[in-house]
């Protein structure tokens, strides 16, 4: 089995990649040839209108659905494969919790099924019930939570065994402003730490300020995949991230004329 | 890998932690809950026990041989067998294809054999449960019917969890198959098998009561056994189960302890097979079972929509299309109309040909015995399908109460509306089933109209119980019905039904039954009572004997329902 723990000069290596992936459900092609790199140390944001693909091509990176053609490897080993789960961190939108467990038994139990030595299991659940603060219910069953508080558990949970590789579908769903901000920065600082983090957002302001780099997939391709500057320049576009996006699929009649590039305006003949 | 063991200790902390926590929740928060759930558990054991017990005393003034024994345990065995291969099967494909937890753990690195043992335990857990409160009665009141020795006392309950052990492992590995072969049809397969099943039944019953001869005669019984001999095939674990329990019984120690192990290894056999096929098989399953989409058009209803509103035109337009929206999920969920008609249609197949299966019907009191175990037998299933169905409505629509909230109807009204739901479509089922019945038995117009009413009432009764208690005790936590129905509230709502079924039916079946046992024999005891009375006395106690049943039908219309208006009225959201 390959390390999972990364070194910093490791920053750089691709952990998560699709290689021409293809997706189908019967007759519907959900993810359509996706090329896809994200590197240790980036965080990367999925964007994408609904059933545009994003959950489907999550799901194949956790190992639940399998693609239908091409493949997916997580730190260099296929996707679904014990080696793969092991290195991964994987928040879905609607977290799961056993409702009969408290917060602080829920936590013992990722870290022993992660195998993790006990001692150093206490000082990283410490760790995590300081960064999430959540030591005011940490010890209620989880059936009594909010959605917020539930949330705060789930990354506790999926941080607390070190991951290299973070996959979060929609994380800012239910959580309050501060909480919002605490898990803006944790992304930040896994990213820093060298963790390959990839978000699915639909909330393009928070994908503008804290991705490295962004990818935009419609009707199951990506169409665009680049830094917001690159995005900008490839498309000669001037306006915000929720403009390109907008551009990009298929809601041009909602963009605000003024933020076109003078390029693009001139070309369809705006003032 | 140091996971792997890691992981397998992880689960059973969890399992551990769970049941512990659910326990000292449960002490805490509902002791209540806990005595009546343990209460009617004791109830039903007690019941199985003195049933049982009495019967085994009578077959054994007949001194019959082990091996008559060994015929009966097989055939119980067997149906248990079936039973809990079909159930832990169902158990296994949704919690390992549809549940949540197994969804999470899939991108856990337990190992796909870990996941699996996980919820097999789970389901063996639940299944281990149910046969030792089915089974431990029955065996409890043989041993004592044939003065069997502690040994066979110590071994009854090891026997029955090694038992459940091998149809559990079997229907494991079959639904994980299901789930890699064919992810997208699960409902079919399960139709499929749940039709095969009941064709067999039908006709292994049929020939049962076909068989020739006068009943309880030497020959009647040497027919019988060889219809019977297929149970006593030596690859069938229900034979080694009766071997077990007789051989054990009859302190023929070894030969028991045998069979015990002979069904422990295979049982354990049976569970390595399921943990191989989960390890080679289940993610992919999973995966497969995943990328099931329902993307099939529905078909449009306009002519049920509109036979609803026609039916239900007193009721104000909103709620009528409440109850087209409860009628096409009733529709649209196999699960549901399925057992519905399949039980149903066997009580109609059955009553169609009553005058094939008994040439007693001659005689006024066994036709109006049966007259009468027909009507419970519709009634009970009525009760499980309204305690199945109906009770979990109203904790499945507390989950859309955002939507209900801002619909132009009284929240009054969705009750009613469910309740006029559940009436209309037991009514139509049942006075049509208990019509049948009642002309193949060519019973007097005054009995039949008698049974109509009752039957109206214990529709009425039963809708207004299950749609009252719902309200009353609704649990908005959880989304499967299933669950809804096998929880305290499900529970409660099941025995209240049974209570009022008792009270009502037998109100009315008493006075008929004395009567008629009084024209057929005019003997002693009770039976002089009825000898003595007339058509008109007859007329009366029966008059008093339907009005009790309607009052009851009122009190168990009103009382629900009004408990049910008041909790929802003051339910927060």
């Amino acid at each position: 089995m390959k390390d999972t723990q990364l070194q910093p000069r490791q920053f750089g290596q691709p952990m998560i990649r699709f290689f021409d992936v293809t997706k189908q459900f019967g007759a519907k092609t959900a993810v359509n040839q996706l090329n896809l790199e994200v590197k240790a140390g980036e965080l990367f944001a999925f964007l994408g209108p609904n059933g545009a693909g994003k959950t489907t091509s999550i799901k194949m990176i956790c190992g639940l659905l399998r693609p239908t053609s091409g493949q997916v490897e997580i730190g260099g080993h296929p996707a679904g494969s014990q080696e793969s789960r092991s290195c991964l961190a994987y928040v879905p939108d609607q977290p799961f919790l056993y409702d009969k467990l408290t917060g602080r038994e829920f936590l013992h139990f990722v870290t022993q099924m992660r195998g993790m030595d006990k001692t150093h299991a206490e000082k990283k659940i410490a760790e995590m019930v300081g960064l999430f603060e959540i030591e005011g219910f940490l010890d209620e069953l989880c059936e009594g939570y909010s959605q917020g508080m539930k949330q705060r558990l789930v990354f506790a949970s999926a941080l607390v065994h070190e991951p290299t590789v973070l996959v979060v579908d929609e994380p800012f769903v239910g959580l309050d402003p501060r909480s919002a901000r605490i898990v803006k920065q944790m992304f930040v600082d896994q990213a820093r730490r060298g963790v390959a983090v990839l978000m699915s957002i639909h909330l393009l302001s928070i994908a503008e300020s804290l991705a490295d780099r962004i990818g935009i997939i419609h009707q199951g391709k990506m169409i665009a995949t680049g830094t917001l500057q690159e995005l900008r320049e490839k498309e000669a576009f001037g306006g915000s991230l929720e403009d390109l996006f907008l551009e990009l699929t298929g809601g041009e009649d909602l963009i605000n004329p003024s933020d076109k590039s003078p390029d693009a305006a001139e070309e369809e003949g705006l003032p | 890998m140091k996971t792997d063991t890691s992981s397998a200790a992880s689960l059973a902390y969890l399992r551990n932690r769970v049941f512990k926590n659910t326990i000292a929740d449960l002490w805490k928060n509902g002791r209540l809950r806990l005595f009546v759930a343990l209460f009617c558990c004791m109830v039903f054991w007690v019941g199985m026990f003195g049933l049982f017990l009495g019967g085994f005393e009578f077959v054994e003034t007949f001194k019959l041989t082990d091996e008559i024994y060994e015929y009966l345990f097989g055939l119980f065995f067997l149906t248990l067998f079936v039973m809990l291969g079909v159930s832990t099967g169902i158990i296994i494909y949704a919690g390992l294809f549809h549940g949540r937890e197994a969804s999470w753990l899939m991108t856990q690195p337990p190992r796909e054999d870990r996941i699996f043992a996980h919820k097999f335990v789970e389901s063996i857990g639940f299944a281990g449960w149910g046969v030792l409160l089915l089974g431990s009665p029955v065996l409890v009141a043989y041993g004592i019917s044939v003065k069997a020795g502690l040994a066979y006392y110590l071994t009854i309950v090891p026997l029955l969890i090694a038992f459940v052990g091998l149809p559990g492992g079997l229907g494991a590995s079959v639904a994980i198959l299901i789930g890699y072969i064919v992810p997208r049809r699960p409902k079919t397969i399960l139709a499929v098998v749940s039709c095969i099943l009941i064709i067999l039944i039908g006709r292994f019953t049929w020939n049962l009561v076909r068989t020739p001869g006068d009943a309880l005669t030497p020959d009647w019984m040497d027919n019988l056994l060889g219809r019977l001999a297929f149970t006593r095939h030596p690859l069938l674990p229900s034979r080694w189960m009766a071997q077990a329990v007789v051989g054990l019984s009859h302190n023929r120690i070894g030969n028991g302890l045998f069979y015990f192990l002979v069904i422990a290894s295979n049982a354990a056999m049976a569970y390595l097979v399921a943990t191989w096929v989960a390890f080679r098989l289940l993610r992919e399953a999973f995966c497969r079972a995943q990328g099931e989409r329902s993307s099939r058009k529905r078909r449009q209803t306009h002519g049920l929509d509109q036979l609803i509103h026609t039916v239900f035109s007193f009721l104000s337009r909103p709620v009528q299309l409440l109850i087209v929206k409860d009628a096409r999920c009733f529709l649209r969920d196999p699960a549901q109309w399925s057992q519905f008609l399949i039980f149903f249609g066997l009580l109609a197949a059955y009553f169609m040909n009553i005058r094939k299966f008994s040439t007693n019907l001659e005689s006024p009191v066994w036709r109006n015995l049966v007259s009468y175990l027909n009507l419970s037998v519709t009634a009970l299933l009525l009760a499980t399908f309204t305690s199945r169905f109906i009770f979990p409505m109203m904790s499945l629509e507390g989950r859309n109460a955002w939507m209900l909230n801002l619909l132009p109807v009284r929240r009054s009204q969705i009750l009613w509306g469910k309740f006029a739901f559940s009436a209309s479509l037991s009514l139509f089922a049942s006075e049509s089933l208990l019509m049948i019945s009642d002309i193949q038995l060519r019973l007097e117009p005054i009995l039949i109209t008698v049974h109509a009413i009752l039957m109206a009432v214990i529709c009425l009764g039963l809708s207004a119980i299950s749609v009252g208690l719902g309200a009353r005790l609704p649990n908005y936590r959880e989304s499967d019905p299933s669950k809804i129905a096998a929880g305290f509230g499900g529970t409660l709502n099941l025995v209240v039904s049974l209570l009022f079924l008792m009270i009502t039916i037998g109100a009315v079946a008493l006075p008929c039954h004395l009567y008629f046992v009084g024209i057929d024999t005019g003997g002693a005891g009770f039976q002089r009572i009825s000898s003595t009375w007339t058509f008109d006395q007859f007329q009366r106690w029966l008059g008093v004997g339907v009005g009790i049943s309607v009052f009851m039908g009122i009190v168990s219309v009103l009382v629900p329902i009004r408990m049910g208006l008041s909790a929802l009225e003051n339910q927060e959201f």
